[in-house]
């Protein structure tokens, strides 16, 4: 080979070289581009000589393990940035550190008892008592209403996320296209640029899902399962849904199966985790607050007579219990029909093989279960009467619950500052301040349905729980975010683009240019030479 | 090391982030003069302040309550003062006027003045606080005393309810006292009570019995009076019984015997009167100590609230340090923070100025 060839060939070895700082000069700021560099090697000739330079590949710096440990870290930087951030939303509602909450209320309400303990005859302490009353309830319901707004946009969260990953898995499927095809048949070729891509939706998608993916060698294509079902394989993509559940909740479904329980990570494992803390944690046990707070006042107050001799009435609206019915063919009624035995549990009602059972909700407790008569089964409970009827199967379901209109029904029934019955006796009117003492020493009493505590100090662990729960959240986040910051700090370090080595590069390569050209003007003359003789 | 440009960048982002949330955190720290802004800041710490405040505002309250029973034990105490003083006034006249025969306008002014002390005593059982009348028990909207023109008796027309306060988490204080009652365990204002049937001799040697008669259906205590000469058992002439239930009774039949008269006007004998007189000096002097020991218990309750009030103050002030001590910040300790934190800010900005801002590409030409 000659001087020229091997200077032609340089040449556009250098010049490639300058491309591809420049296209490391020009990404520097993409999210996701491993820098790339020209891998030189001998030229070797087909017979014996010198062959000059080729190109034997052009590789990106990428190190696949700590691209790995980055995408598993975002499936936990996903969970705990979107705990964190509901969580904290969460405990600003019950943000007793500025006097949020219903811990103020509820001392006063007790407080104002006493007031009109103090001076039963006065109707300003009874009516100020009613205003108290008010005061909780405004203050129980807008706390509710705090959580279930929560709950909404978590809800909706779920079906954004939803459409964002089905959306990010059609990316991927393209991108495994155009990758196989770009690369197919050829050794050295590789896609870097649109394997930066895809890790990069790769990463992003980890964030928002747990995932599991592989890459098929033979094709470079990536394989993508959320909750051990496809969403990606190779060019095709199935679509994740979220349909509603009987209880009114989303469940995914992937591939036609349901996957909800197997999504622990990533901002749809954070959304999926603190939905079901609110269903089942936070918003049953404020309600059961209220609920007995609605069940204990009523029961002491109906004890007591009221300025007009009214006696029996409730203080506030008395309790209702809600039905769930997820039967086909069956009914199922259910009224209180003693207060004072209500223990405040939700229950819910299967069928076995003829039999009707019954189960706390809360714990499975099996509280009680007998032969079901189609035409008509009467079951007496705590307090409760059950009446089924209708053909069932065991797959039929109800739940009955006393907690659900706990708060939203929670009002104060009493109106006329007359009728709040203070006396403990007919014939005590209108001095007696008994029952008035007794409903105040309520706020000191530990009862059963708050698991033998005060309503205070229910509260209070309430309270504690969430506070706990959000500090764990904010902490997990900080720590998630530093170990990840370590982890990108390492990815840049390989694979980030640093302008001053390109910057040297560029001066290199055209140097290495400029010799290049410099021995194609050497080959002229020395040609030119050779003619002019 | 290899730095890459985004390194650099990032770690000056980080580093921003950190302090400009720390920075956040302080000034939020400093407007609301707390260290616990938000459940998660310290649970624990919360769920201290939550107990604490619960405590001082039902301290509060039952310092709310102290302050209403120290009034109203106030003002039971002066309207009882002015029956002792009624009853001791009565029992000068029943010494002075009892065993001699006076003219008949010495006994006319007694009379008259028995009369006078009878309707002021029905004036005090008829005292009124905050518009609840103080000795009727339950019955506040009721007038403890009326006079009963048919049976020319006072009557009871409240109850033996007592009125309590709570004055801690424990205790609830009594502050009322009842006019009369059934039950002889209650002291009473305006009736005395006997433990037994009590007995005493008349300077002519007539036996006088004191028997204590319950009545629960009316809610009093009648002390039923009999006269009996041992020498002359039987005989109309010495023969004699009447009773009362209450002060005013007794002044009543004080001022109708001083008129030689029953109290529905009928006549009586000088000598029975006399001695009715006489017979009444005791229960006028056991009714007057009983008062007193009713205005010493009163006084016994209000240095009882007194101590009660301040034990709950001082136990607020002490609720008052600690929950300072858990939720508020140490203003400082705080500004000293922020300061700093500031200086590292501006060093951070200065030098990340410096560097991000320098390149090769700057050298070259």
């Amino acid at each position: 080979m000659g001087i020229f060839d091997i200077g032609q060939k340089a040449l556009m070895v250098s010049q490639t070289q300058l491309n591809v700082t420049s296209h490391n000069i020009a990404n520097a700021a993409t999210p996701g581009y491993n820098r790339q560099e020209v891998i030189l090697e001998v030229s070797t000739p087909a017979t014996l000589g010198q062959g000059g330079v080729s190109i034997a590949q052009i590789r990106r710096y990428y190190d696949k393990l700590i691209q790995n440990q980055i995408v598993g870290s975002q499936q936990d930087y996903g969970k705990s940035y979107t705990l964190s951030q509901t969580l904290t939303a969460i405990e600003q509602l019950f943000n007793e550190a500025q006097d949020l909450g219903l811990a103020d209320p509820l001392n006063e309400f007790f407080a104002a008892w006493q007031e009109v303990a103090s001076n039963p005859e006065g109707l300003t302490e009874r009516n100020s008592l009613l205003q108290k009353a008010d005061t909780l309830v405004l203050s129980a319901q807008s706390m509710e209403q705090g959580i279930t707004d929560i709950l909404r946009s978590t809800e909706e969260g779920i079906s954004d996320l939803t459409s964002q990953i089905n959306a990010m898995g059609f990316k991927i499927s393209q991108l495994n296209n155009q990758i196989a095809q770009v690369e197919a048949g050829s050794t050295t070729n590789t896609a870097n640029d649109l394997r930066d891509q895809r890790d990069e939706l790769l990463k992003d998608l980890s964030k928002l899902v747990e995932v599991s993916y592989w890459e098929d060698k033979s094709n470079g294509s990536l394989t993508v399962n959320i909750g051990m079902k496809t969403l990606v394989s190779g060019n095709s993509v199935n679509t994740l849904s979220a349909v509603y559940n009987t209880e009114g909740n989303y469940l995914l479904k992937l591939d036609g199966q349901d996957i909800t329980s197997r999504i622990t990570k990533g901002e749809m494992g954070g959304l999926l985790a603190v939905r079901d803390e609110m269903r089942n944690g936070y918003l049953p046990d404020l309600r059961k607050l209220v609920a007995t707070i609605t069940n204990t006042v009523n029961l002491q107050h109906g004890q007591g007579y009221g300025l007009d001799g009214s006696t029996g009435t409730n203080f506030f609206n008395p309790l209702e219990l809600t039905v769930e019915d997820h039967s086909a063919g069956a009914v199922l009624t259910a009224a209180v029909t003693d207060y004072s035995q209500l223990t405040l549990d939700e229950y819910t009602i299967l069928f076995n093989g003829g039999n009707y059972e019954i189960y706390n909700k809360e714990t499975g407790q099996l509280k009680t279960s007998g032969a079901y008569n189609p035409g008509g089964t009467t079951i007496n409970l705590e307090g409760i009467q059950f009446i089924i009827s209708g053909a069932v199967t065991d797959q039929d379901q109800f739940t009955v619950s006393p907690l659900t209109t706990a708060i939203r029904n929670f009002e104060t029934a009493v109106t006329d500052g007359q009728k709040i019955a203070a006396s403990g006796t007919a014939a005590g009117l209108p001095g007696d301040n008994t029952n008035a003492l007794t409903l105040a020493e309520l706020m000191d009493t530990k009862l059963v349905a708050l698991k033998s505590d005060t309503f205070a100090n229910y509260y209070k662990s309430l309270v504690a729980e969430i506070g706990t729960r959000s500090e764990a959240a904010s902490d997990e986040l900080t720590f998630i975010n530093n170990f990840l910051a370590g982890l990108n700090d390492r990815r840049d370090s390989i694979s980030g683009v640093s302008l001053d080595e390109e910057a040297a590069d560029l001066i290199r390569f055209q140097r290495a240019y400029q010799a290049a050209a410099r021995l194609i003007q050497t080959a002229d003359e020395m040609f030119q030479t050779l003619l002019n003789l | 090391m290899r730095i890459s440009s985004d390194m650099l960048y990032n770690q000056l982002v980080r580093g921003l982030k950190d302090n400009l949330t720390e920075l956040n955190d302080l000034s939020t720290r400093l407007a609301t003069g707390k260290k616990i802004n938000k459940t998660s800041d310290d649970v624990l710490g919360t769920v201290k302040a939550m107990e604490y405040k619960l405590s001082i505002s039902q301290n509060d309250q039952y310092g709310q309550n102290i302050t209403e029973a120290n009034q109203y034990l106030e003002f039971n105490d002066t309207v009882l003062s002015q029956v002792s003083d009624t009853l001791t006034e009565l029992k000068k006249m029943v010494y002075n006027g009892g065993d001699t025969l006076g003219t008949v306008e010495d006994r006319a002014y007694y009379a008259e003045k028995a009369a006078n002390l009878r309707d002021y005593l029905l004036d005090l059982s008829n005292s009124k606080f905050r518009d609840r009348y103080i000795y009727s028990g339950f019955q506040s909207d009721q007038k403890a005393y009326e006079y009963d023109m048919a049976n020319h008796r006072y009557v009871y027309q409240g109850d033996s309810g007592q009125l309590r306060l709570p004055i801690s988490k424990e205790m609830n204080q009594t502050i009322n006292v009842v006019g009369s009652s059934a039950d002889s365990s209650i002291s009473t204002a305006f009736s005395y009570t006997l433990q037994a049937v009590e007995t005493t001799t008349l300077s002519d040697g007539s036996q006088v019995s004191y028997t204590a008669v319950p009545d629960p259906a009316m809610g009093i205590t009648t002390i039923a009076v009999t006269i009996t000469h041992p020498d002359y058992p039987g005989d109309p002439d010495y023969e004699d019984s009447f009773s009362f239930s209450n002060l005013m009774d007794m002044a009543n039949i004080l001022s109708s015997a001083w008129q030689y008269q029953e109290v529905d006007g009928t006549s009586l004998s000088e000598s029975k009167s006399m001695r009715r007189i006489q017979a009444l000096s005791i229960p006028v002097d056991k009714a007057g100590k009983q008062v007193l020991t009713i205005q010493a218990d009163l006084s016994i309750r209000q240095v009882h609230l007194t101590e009660q009030k301040s034990r709950l103050e001082a136990g607020t002030l002490n609720l008052k340090n600690n929950l300072t001590e858990t939720e508020d910040a140490d203003m400082t300790e705080t500004i000293v923070d922020l300061q700093k934190l500031t200086s590292y800010l501006e060093a951070l900005r200065m030098s990340s100025s410096k560097i991000l801002s320098q390149s090769l590409f700057d050298f070259l030409s």
